[in-house]
């Protein structure tokens, strides 16, 4: 096994989701079958090869940091689920 | 006349601006077309009938007082619907972006919109551009034009069946492991993935950052190049967008093809091919051949690397670009939550699929603690063997020709249950997206099922105007277009 239960209930806390018991059962046993076949990548020798992170070009597409015409507040706020006075609303942060 | 329908977006254009035939009576065709087949085919999340009517008339009007209303003028696209469009839901395929209305156009969008294409709809996708068979939309099974009991690929499944099922000459897609390629040789229709850079994400739902690109579906290679010419160029909203210069590259196409040599990887036709797109292929070879090209055995490595070196990267960047669904800013928001925690963990829970959840999973591990580099380093370090694999490769031939797909188009249900059997379908496409370079896949054949098969030409980056070149030439040699049509619609 690659990787258990366990370790799978906590990367759904990391990641934010909630999982009943089957789905965890089912997401163990798949993950594992992937991991396993992840796996072939430590037959290569990689040690003294850099990083690729990105193929971009080097140069990058930047502009001037000056304020410009932007979404409105009405806008910005128009697909949020709740809002109020130019703000989101969330449920209680501590409960 | 034949049908307009029938004609590619080149011959539309072409029509168009002689006056032989209006742009609204493009747009009417294709709307007719979509009213017929539709149904079955199921390509579309939405229909933009009446806005694309008005926007085809506006082109009608300017072309009636001489003006130029630019390159596309006049011409029905269909856009996946993970590309932003101002106050049209772009769902991505997804329950948690069911009722998001863009509050603005994608950079593509804004640029076919300005060179006078005409939008006729947003076309179905696996959600979030996860999946290679469209059966992981939130919403409806696309089915594949050439036989309805199959899938037409995926990601981008909607806009290569709208474009096979002649409902429109030409669509957007978006590529991140094979999500244009392998819908379009499932289809039996040409389709490119640029290289990384030659067009703007702005407005591109994110998936795996490092590897997105849109690019465009047409009836044939000059299709390709004329949308290519539109949508691609720097943009200041994409810091990844390359200052490269883009070429007319549909005038391009006649270019006569020189000396040219074209690598044929071992790693590609191993032993167990299926029999029928080994043959395919090897046949539009011997068409090159013909052509004056010169055939070159090649080998990359590390080939076999890819897939794993895919799934650890393209889930890493995924987990992080979805971490932004959290029911505060857009999206689906659970009810009745107590506290924030369990506000982000419902909404997420409930709003995303199984297969989205899968990858979120897997990408979070593999950038968790103790375990990054062990997988997400290492596989930063394979992609620089693959792109070394490229490289050497670049230096014998000018491009590199395979198979798209290591099957024709499966039927529904055949891998939904085996995730890592529906990831193999991308093991051709996928090592594409991770160096970054242009490949371009062209339906070369036809099974003894009935069904198409594509082969994909890869080039070094930035060399889109002679994969173009080498892919008309190969397109007019078959001609397949008038040999091979998807007959499970007449009926």
């Amino acid at each position: 096994m690659k990787i258990g239960i366990e370790t799978v209930r906590h990367v759904a806390r990391l990641a934010n989701l909630d999982f009943s018991d089957q789905e965890l059962e089912l997401f163990t046993r798949q993950l594992d079958s992937i991991l396993g076949y992840i796996d072939k990548l430590n037959e290569l020798e990689t040690t003294r090869i850099e990083p690729t992170s990105h193929v971009a070009r080097i140069e990058q597409t930047l502009r001037e940091d000056r304020a410009a015409e932007s979404l409105s507040v009405t806008q910005a706020l128009a697909n949020a689920p709740e809002s109020k006075d130019h703000h989101f609303t969330v449920p209680k942060v501590i409960s | 006349m034949q049908q307009i329908s029938r004609l590619s977006g080149s011959e539309i254009l072409t029509r168009i601006r002689s006056r032989e035939i209006s742009a609204q009576e493009a747009t009417r065709a294709c709307l007719a077309r979509m009213e017929a087949v539709e149904g079955k085919v199921r390509a579309f999340r939405c229909i933009l009938g009446a806005e694309a009517l008005a926007a085809a008339g506006a082109i009608d009007a300017a072309l009636a007082r001489g003006e130029d209303p630019g390159p596309l003028a006049g011409l029905p696209v269909a856009l996946k619907d993970v590309l932003c469009l101002v106050g049209h839901p772009t769902t991505c395929g997804s329950k948690i972006l069911e009722n998001f209305l863009p509050p603005y156009d994608a950079t593509v969008i804004r640029r076919l919109k300005e060179a006078g294409a005409v939008i006729l709809g947003k076309t179905n996708m696996d959600e979030f551009a996860m999946g290679s068979s469209t059966e992981n939309s939130a919403f409806e099974k696309t089915r594949n034009p050439w036989d309805l009991d199959r899938v037409p690929g995926g990601s981008s499944g909607g806009s290569a069946a709208a474009v096979a099922a002649d409902m429109v000459p030409v669509s957007l897609g978006s590529d991140t492991g094979g999500s244009i390629r392998q819908p379009a040789a499932f289809c039996g229709i040409p389709g490119l993935k640029p290289t990384y850079g030659r067009v703007s994400r702005f407005g591109l739902v994110a998936f795996a950052s490092s590897l997105d690109q849109v690019g465009p579906f047409g009836k044939t290679v000059e299709d390709l190049a004329r949308v290519l010419s539109v949508i691609s160029g720097q943009d200041r909203r994409d810091s990844t967008s390359a200052g490269v210069p883009v070429p007319e590259y549909a005038g391009q196409l006649s270019a006569p093809l020189g000396a040219l040599r074209l690598g044929v990887p071992k790693e590609y036709f191993p032993a167990g091919l299926d029999a029928e797109i080994g043959g395919a292929v090897r046949t539009l070879l011997t068409r090159a051949e013909g052509l004056g090209a010169r055939v070159i055995e090649i080998s990359l490595p590390h080939t076999d690397y890819s897939i794993p070196t895919y799934y650890i990267l393209a889930t890493a960047e995924a987990s992080s670009n979805l971490a932004r669904y959290d029911g505060v800013r857009y999206g689906y928001r659970a009810k009745g939550a107590k506290d924030l925690g369990e506000m982000y963990r419902r909404s997420r829970s409930e709003g995303f699929g199984g297969e989205v959840k899968r990858r979120i999973m897997l990408g979070t591990y593999v950038l968790s603690s103790g375990y990054y580099d062990a997988y997400y380093l290492k596989a930063q370090r394979v992609r620089t063997l693959l792109k070394n694999d490229f490289d050497e490769a670049f230096k014998k031939v000018d491009l590199i020709i395979t198979p798209t797909t290591p099957s024709t188009a499966f039927r529904f249900g055949e891998k939904t249950d085996d995730p890592l059997q529906m990831y193999l379908s991308d093991i051709f496409t996928a090592t594409i997206n991770l160096v970054g370079i242009p490949a371009l896949s062209l339906p070369c054949g036809i099974a003894t099922n009935g069904l198409p098969i594509g082969a994909q030409i890869i080039g070094p980056a930035f060399s889109e105007a002679r994969l173009f070149q080498v892919a008309a030439a190969l397109e007019s040699e078959l001609d397949f277009r008038s040999h091979h049509r998807p007959t499970a619609l007449d009926a």
